[in-house]
């Protein structure tokens, strides 16, 4: 359930970008680019390494000036700059390595605008499992739960908009968990996330919206169910019988990721799963094979194209 | 062994002198030395070409008075021997004595009112004793450290004087020294002989009035003190601006190397930042000196010299240094925003270090004549005013009101130019990572941003 938030201007759209372009030399980071993120949704930013979902996020938190073309954040023009209302995870992290965990986060909290921040800095601690290390110097911490530190630092003063660049990097399945969950509890709380990951499992698991960019350009934006309707398709997983390292060149696959003695199939859109699966068999011998709903990553491979060369595991 | 200890000397060696660094280093020293030697001259060259009017009052019975003649005649002589005379252009003035102490101080009163208006540069008074009575000539001046007047015109006079006294009724002996001497080698010769004997000179304090309007005569300084006064001020100064400087940089440089900069950049106004740092670190900075400039009064009341610094000079140090620090602290800001690594930053801090370093350059020259133009143009020149409007202060200068109002004003609108410069540095430089911007990027940060 997501409650309005007390004493904030109602705004429709949390984030609105018309014709935004960004580039570094010769090199279009941003080529124009139309987004709108409406208040009260998990917005998903994905794309590649070097796709502009950062150069685009700076420009959101008013960190980087676009070229042409407008930006407004929770109804103010030109980026959200350093307001309260902003929660904002960078891609690269950083914290006073010489400030205990406590102290670092009143520190972020204050700049924010609580007065009295440790009430909250403390219950974030607890929330993430961060309760013993309150008083540990942040040089102290494992990579992990600096992460969880970062998080804590940029959603304390309980934002009406958090930007969130790849949140979930470097850390465990049960942390990554934890943090997926406090993310879901910042939009019940009427907390807009928009959220930069390569974890497509995660995003299709979290976000509400996505929005898709390859080489600076749009490719992909809408509610996420839709999408997955719309563009999703089929997918296909089979398995051998025997132990295969490549698999040969088939029509209607777009990508190929081996896991075991079994490799999932990323499908074009109108191939048919069936015929996908003769053809394979005509060639290599298998024991089984199971078609199913595509997921955001086979959408993702189809949109910006995908490694065939029989890596294991995820690709994106 | 040796073979890797070479190949990791190799290494070092060709990092080190291969950096641009170095090189700036290797060109900076002998431009450092050259100034230091060009400094003095040009200030010689910017001695106001100002007549300097000296008052003597003569106390001596006739027929030994005639001081001013005799000063007369060995400037003369001087400028016949040099075509010029050292000390500049001077001008003597009798002021006769009163027929009691009273009237005497009265006068001495009137012509301290003219020091202070700037319409005298100095008054000395001939007492009457025996040859060798101390305090027999009396300097009066506002100045720390007035070089000229301290080492030749009184020098001269007490030679003179010395000279009158030894041999009152023999006029014959002036013009036998003349053919033998230089005039200047008459006049330290006769002053170092007999200074060595006694404290032939007292440097005096300008008399002032009590509150009941009684004029008290100028209590005796200890004029080397005096003089030091503002070299330590001076220094004080430019230490606490390097050692305050110093953590603002590798402050910045450190969070832009672990990130934080990004994070504090979504929290906050890069001016908001920038000021925040700046205030703290500048902070740190006038601690470090209030507790050296603490300590140092404490040790000057210990050893009795606290007398010897006037009232007015920890304030106005207190003032100007906490300008210098928010000066220079936002260049080592805006340094150390503009680049990556430590490396980057000593090559580009360069041109802030010599402008910090100027004002100990001209130091010397200013405080020797703290009422000449050199002293009057560079106080004005906003990256040295604190330290030389302090300096000419602390060495007693006859200031216009304006004068160290201006300085600060220039000061203060120099340091919100480069807080905004500086800030857009920082805005910009934090995002920028690995070699270091050029001076092509850094000015076009300044207009626009990336």
């Amino acid at each position: 359930m997501i409650r309005p938030r007390a004493g904030k201007t109602p705004v429709t759209d949390a984030i609105r970008l018309s014709g935004v372009c960004k580039r570094f030399g010769d090199k279009v980071a941003v080529a124009p680019l139309d987004l709108v993120v409406s208040e009260g949704s998990i917005h998903g930013f994905l794309g590649p390494n070097g796709s502009g979902k950062t150069t685009t996020i700076r420009m959101i938190t008013g960190l980087l000036g676009a070229d042409s073309g407008s930006i407004e954040v929770l109804g103010r023009a030109g980026g959200a700059g350093a307001s309260p209302e902003i929660g904002y995870l960078p891609e690269e992290r950083g914290l006073y390595r010489g400030m205990t965990v406590v102290a670092v986060l009143e520190f972020f909290a204050r700049l924010k605008g609580l007065r009295k921040p440790r009430r909250a800095v403390l219950d974030w601690l607890e929330r993430l499992d961060l309760a013993e290390a309150a008083n540990l110097r942040v040089e102290a911490l494992s990579k992990g739960m600096a992460q969880r530190v970062q998080f804590i630092a940029s959603v304390a003063h309980a934002p009406r908009l958090a930007v969130l660049d790849e949140p979930f990097s470097g850390l465990d399945p049960v942390h990554g968990g934890q943090l997926m969950k406090a993310v879901l509890d910042l939009r019940a709380n009427g907390t807009t996330v928009v959220l930069s990951t390569h974890d497509l499992t995660v995003a299709q698991r979290l976000c509400t919206h996505v929005f898709m960019i390859h080489k600076g350009r749009k490719v992909l934006d809408g509610p996420l169910d839709a999408l997955l309707v719309e563009r999703g398709g089929t997918s296909l997983r089979v398995t051998t019988r025997e132990p295969v390292e490549r698999l040969p060149p088939i029509a209607g696959v777009v990508a190929s990721f081996r896991d075991g003695m079994s490799w999932d199939l990323r499908l074009a859109p109108d191939s048919d799963p069936s015929g996908v699966a003769r053809q394979l068999l005509a060639v290599i011998p298998l024991t089984g094979f199971t078609t199913g709903t595509a997921s955001l990553a086979d959408i993702f491979f189809r949109e910006v194209g995908g490694r065939d060369d029989g890596t294991t595991g995820q690709g994106a | 062994m040796i073979s890797r200890i070479a190949v990791i000397a190799r290494r070092e060696f060709i990092a080190a002198v291969a950096n641009k660094a170095f090189i700036i280093g290797v060109f900076l020293m002998p431009v450092m030395i050259g100034l230091s030697v060009w400094i003095p001259t040009v200030a010689e060259r910017f001695k106001s070409d100002k007549v300097r009017v000296v008052a003597i009052i003569d106390r001596t019975p006739p027929p030994q008075t005639g001081a001013i003649k005799a000063m007369e005649s060995l400037k003369q002589l001087v400028l016949r021997e040099n075509g010029k005379d050292p000390v500049g252009k001077l001008d003597f003035e009798e002021a006769r004595a009163g027929a009691d102490e009273t009237t005497t101080l009265e006068l001495k009163f009137d012509l301290a009112e003219r020091v202070r208006a700037g319409k005298l540069a100095a008054f000395f008074e001939i007492n009457p004793g025996r040859d060798k009575d101390p305090g027999q000539l009396a300097y009066y001046s506002g100045a720390a450290f007035d070089k000229d007047m301290l080492t030749s015109v009184a020098a001269r006079l007490a030679a003179i004087s010395q000279l009158q006294r030894s041999a009152p009724s023999n006029p014959l002996l002036w013009a036998r020294v003349e053919k033998r001497y230089k005039a200047e080698e008459l006049a330290q010769m006769l002053y170092a002989g007999s200074k060595a004997q006694d404290n032939l000179l007292v440097q005096r304090e300008l008399p002032t009035r009590d509150g009941s309007g009684k004029v008290v005569d100028g209590k005796a300084v200890e004029s080397v003190f005096r003089a030091l006064v503002p070299v330590f001020a001076v220094i004080l100064m430019f230490m606490a601006v390097m050692v305050g400087g110093s953590p603002q940089l590798n402050g910045v440089l450190e969070e832009k190397m672990n990130r934080i900069g990004e994070v504090l950049l979504g929290s906050a106004m890069p001016m908001e930042i920038l000021c925040g740092k700046l205030i703290g670190m500048s902070l740190t900075g006038l601690v470090l000196s209030s507790i050296y400039l603490g300590g140092g009064l404490l040790v000057g009341r210990n050893q009795g010299f606290l007398p010897e610094i006037r009232p007015e000079i920890p304030v106005w140090f207190l003032l100007f240094q906490v300008l210098a620090l928010l000066m220079f602290g936002s260049l080592f800001i805006a340094v150390g925003s503009a680049c990556s690594d430590l490396k980057q930053a000593q090559t580009m801090l360069t041109p802030v270090t010599l402008t910090a370093s100027l004002p100990m350059l001209l130091m010397l020259p200013v405080i020797e004549d703290p009422n000449g133009n050199l002293a009057r143009v560079v106080s004005l020149f906003p990256p040295a005013t604190p330290m030389l409007m302090l300096a000419r202060i602390a060495a007693g200068a006859q200031l216009a009101w304006w004068e160290p109002v201006l300085g600060a004003l220039l000061v203060l609108v120099t340091t919100l130019g480069t807080l905004w410069v500086a800030a857009r540095i920082f805005q910009n430089g934090y995002l920028h990572q690995g070699q270091a911007p050029s001076l092509r990027l850094l000015l076009s940060w300044l207009v626009r941003r990336n």
